[in-house]
């Protein structure tokens, strides 16, 4: 039944996957997890209030509900205890799950492709042809502008990669990958 | 024609044909007024008056409006009755030429010209209706005005398509269906889904079925009715019975319309395709533009050994959601012929399979999705104990999956394999491949075992060729190995 599978903790897994030869560039030598790139720090916080909103209208739309049965008689909990739960469970969320993030979002420009490993529970390794490149687009939200971070959306071709992104840049570097990779923006026929 | 300024209209015919074709719209309005005849049908009457004076001046409209011409570089199409459109489309940047003739069109001898670039999967510009003859002229000069910016521009002269009609007669059909074989294609091809249509349809027309019913089995017939009407399992078995065959005989009828006299060229590097019996198409398929080519079966199909190969393209045919029907019905030694004919990729002989993990992936995950929609059944409305006896059948499916299963590493591509009723077959040109990934969840990754997926332009993302639990050392090797290929191509197609 588990002939040929080797069982892979997390660790084992970070410094497999980081090895050299997943990262599929014969040209360049980059290739250890550690050597990828990291996302900019700031994007931690734009993240965690991003998600801190969405977890705070969770809390609202449950303290709107626990008030409304503030005279029931047959209550699940007392009240304030539901809204509480819902105040450390997103707080929680949106404090951690941004690091986590963080901790496990890589990429690399190489010679010839652009690298990107990231995920948390789906760890996902995308390699991109920069041949295969249709458009490129630097974008920038409201919170993104404020700690001056910009995401790159490459787009190519495919359709389950038409768009990859990459989130948490800081401006002036998301602006210097998007310059240098849409020299490689060829008008080869499909 | 010949690529002057001199501007033309539609053909006559149009007008007469979009009448006709808008009648039906005013018989859906104008129903109330025939079958009840009551006085609340004036409002339906008005309606159908204000349809008609909206309709009528608006063909005429459209009909003066409409002009296209061609220049040495550009097919130009003004249009549009309220909103005005011109459309310049550049000649060099025209992929695809369809000629099509549904009934109609084919009485009133005018037919539809669907010019089709890489920029969208829709028409970029239609010609509803020219003149037959007109719709060849038009496809010969802007495919020989492309043929001599070819050469001027690049130097290259490959003579890469003659003209297709002269050369049909002479060159040899890389595949052609007979009328048998479109039958038996069509006997293959149940489907309830038209019948579906029909009730609809007959819904709203709302006839008494059973008034209908005793016209139906009147005279020597009237005993069955008699049975039928007492015997609810004789009715419900009778019913079982027609809705089959009729869901078999419109599949048949839907396969000969489509595929009677198929027939595929292979001249230079594009595919022709000619197919129809009450709508004729044309069409033309560069090879250059087939992203990958798909195989499909079912098991029924496969025990009496037919397929369907179909070319992934981008940039035609909506309808077809870019999926282009190269050999709708053959053999496998067929298929492979054609294959080797278009070059490119051929089936292996021999599929890898994926890790014997997956049985267990997949049967847990059907298990807790079972058990997820019975138990609160069970806990709160009946015993569902029965639900155990799914067990196996969960089992026998996750073994089917597994065993369908596969992928082949070629010289020239990937091929990967899968489905248990609908078994697809994908053959993946490596040159085509968009963005290479691979991924695994928390509990694949604690197996060792990995998913990989290669993108191609214009793939369906609903039926992806991703191919799951892979384990993870051989999935590395696969990307590996593709990517190393992708580059040397690279490398060799920049020299």
């Amino acid at each position: 039944m588990r002939d040929g599978v080797v069982v892979i903790t997390r660790d084992t897994y970070m410094e497999n996957t980081s090895n050299k030869s997943i990262l599929p560039n014969t040209e360049a030598g980059v290739a250890s997890f550690s050597e990828l790139n990291k996302l900019a720090p700031e994007i931690v916080t734009v993240w965690r209030i991003k998600t801190g909103i969405w977890m705070g209208i969770f809390m609202l739309a449950v303290l709107v509900v626990d008030i409304l049965n503030f005279f029931d008689s047959d209550k699940l909990a007392p009240f304030g205890v539901l809204p509480a739960i819902a105040l450390i469970v997103g707080f929680s969320i949106s404090w951690w799950i941004p690091s986590l993030r963080y901790a496990y979002w890589r990429y690399a420009l190489q010679p010839t492709e652009l690298v990107l490993v990231h995920g948390i529970f789906n760890r996902v390794h995308t390699v991109v042809p920069l041949r295969r490149l249709q458009h490129l687009d630097v974008s920038q939200d409201l919170f993104e502008r404020e700690y001056e971070l910009g995401k790159l959306i490459i787009h190519t071709a495919g359709t389950r990669s038409s768009d990859v992104s990459l989130p948490g840049l800081a401006m002036s570097e998301a602006e210097r990958l998007r310059d240098e990779m849409k020299t490689y923006i060829t008008d080869e026929a499909l | 024609m010949k690529p002057s300024n001199e501007v033309r209209r539609l053909h006559p015919m149009t007008l007469l044909q979009r009448m006709v074709v808008s009648l039906p719209a005013l018989g859906f309005i104008l129903l109330p007024v025939f079958t009840s005849g009551d006085s609340t049908a004036w409002f339906n009457l008005v309606l159908a008056g204000v349809y008609a004076m909206f309709i009528i001046p608006w063909i005429a409209l459209y009909y003066i409006r409409f002009r296209y011409w061609i220049t040495p570089t550009e097919l130009v199409i003004h249009s549009g009755v309220i909103t005005r459109r011109k459309r310049n489309i550049p000649i060099e940047r025209i992929q695809n030429i369809e000629i099509e003739q549904s009934p109609l069109p084919r009485l009133l001898g005018t037919a539809k010209v669907a010019v089709y670039t890489a920029g969208s999967a829709k028409a970029e510009g239609v010609l509803e209706y020219v003149g037959v003859h007109d719709a060849q002229e038009i496809r010969e000069s802007l495919r020989q005005m492309q043929r001599m910016m070819q050469e001027e521009g690049s130097g290259q002269s490959d003579l890469q398509d003659e003209a297709f009609h002269v050369s049909e007669a002479t060159s040899e059909p890389i595949f052609q269906m007979s009328t048998r074989r479109v039958f038996t294609a069509g006997a293959f091809h149940f489907s309830l889904l038209y019948l579906a249509a029909f009730f609809s349809l007959l819904q709203y027309i709302e006839p008494d079925p059973t008034v209908f019913f005793s016209w139906l089995l009147r005279g020597p017939l009237d005993p069955w009715r008699a049975s039928i009407e007492s015997s609810p399992w004789l009715a419900g078995i009778l019913g079982v019975l027609t809705a089959a065959f009729l869901g078999w005989t419109s599949g048949i009828f839907i396969s000969v319309n489509r595929f009677h006299q198929f027939r595929l060229d292979l001249i230079g590097n594009k595919l022709h395709r000619k197919h129809g019996l009450l709508t004729l198409a044309e069409g033309t398929i560069p090879l250059k533009r087939v992203q990958s080519l798909i195989i499909r079966t079912n098991p029924l199909m496969q025990r009496f050994d037919w397929f369907r190969l179909e070319l992934q393209t981008l940039g035609i045919d909506l309808k077809e959601s870019g999926f282009q029907v190269a050999v709708p019905f053959a053999h496998r030694h067929e298929i492979d012929a054609v294959l080797e004919l278009i070059g490119g990729m051929s089936i292996p002989d021999q599929f890898e399979s994926v890790s014997r993990i997956t049985i267990r992936r997949f049967a847990l995950r059907m298990s807790i999705a079972a058990a997820i929609i019975l138990l609160p059944f069970h806990i709160w409305v009946a015993d569902m104990t029965w639900g155990l006896a799914l067990l196996p059948l969960i089992l026998a499916l996750s073994i089917a999956r597994y065993r369908n299963m596969g992928f082949a590493l070629t010289e020239t591509g990937f091929v990967v394999r899968k489905g248990i009723f609908r078994k697809h077959m994908w053959l993946i040109p490596t040159e085509k491949m968009q963005a290479f990934s691979m991924d695994g969840n928390y509990f694949q990754r604690r197996l060792g075992v990995q998913n990989v997926y290669f993108d191609t332009a214009g793939a369906s993302p609903m039926q992806p060729a991703e191919l799951v639990d892979i384990p993870i050392g051989r999935a590395r090797e696969i990307v590996n190995d593709l990517y190393t290929a992708f580059s040397a191509d690279q490398l060799a197609s920049k020299s």
